[in-house]
């Protein structure tokens, strides 16, 4: 799954740090999350895009696998 | 800070000081010098940790400090990482635990190692418990979570 975060967390101009604790996880998930090593819960995803003012599928971007 | 930090901690530093007693009565029983020092240094560290922390200048450093390890102790991916760390260690454990069984009854072979059926089952009674733990763990969470 692909996902916005880190461009729509740079452009309201927050650090990750400052996202983190907004959106109260740790620096790390942000980051895992940003990288697309991690992919959050359907709460955190609801957390993040209304943070952003946006929907989930504005900021999380499902790829079907080619199985 | 909370207040029953001050509480437990005068209640240990009073067990403490009990133990210190009965130490100068008894000082032979190395035990109570264990449970007098068990309860003396973690009842200073709450005491003076109490005060410490409460201190006009101190306490939104340490506000700071609570919500930061409330984030991380509900952080989802660290939630996550803690389960999938607990997997792996219980893993370790079995295979640790086969490992030496078996080495320590093929080196009772050779040399004459005291005690190798206590300790094999010891060991093999831990193996045992530790499946039954874990299904027994997994089951009550597969169907409360």
């Amino acid at each position: 799954m692909k996902n916005t975060v880190e461009r729509m967390r740079k452009s309201v101009g927050m650090s990750q740090e400052e996202f983190a604790k907004s959106i109260r996880v740790s620096r790390q998930t942000v980051s895992s999350i940003e990288n697309g090593r991690y992919n959050p819960s359907l709460e955190l995803a609801f957390i993040i895009s209304r943070f952003f003012k946006k929907t989930i599928e504005d900021i999380f971007i499902w790829e079907e696998e080619e199985k | 800070m909370k207040k029953s930090n001050l509480t437990l901690g005068t209640v240990f530093l009073t067990l403490g000081a009990v133990f210190c007693a009965m130490c100068a009565v008894w000082p032979d029983i190395g035990i109570l010098w264990g449970f007098a020092g068990g309860c003396i240094v973690p009842g200073f560290v709450m005491t003076v940790g109490y005060y410490y922390h409460t201190r006009p200048k101190n306490a939104p450093r340490y506000a700071e400090k609570l919500d930061r390890s409330d984030i991380e102790q509900n952080d989802e991916r660290r939630k996550m990482l803690r389960g999938e760390a607990a997997r792996i260690v219980y893993l370790l454990n079995l295979g640790m635990a086969g490992v030496v069984s078996i080495a320590i009854n093929i080196a009772g072979i050779f040399v004459n190692i005291p005690y190798l059926n206590e300790i094999s089952i010891a060991l093999g009674t831990f193996w045992f418990l530790e499946i039954i733990f874990f299904v027994g763990v997994l089951k009550f969470l597969d169907n409360h979570a």
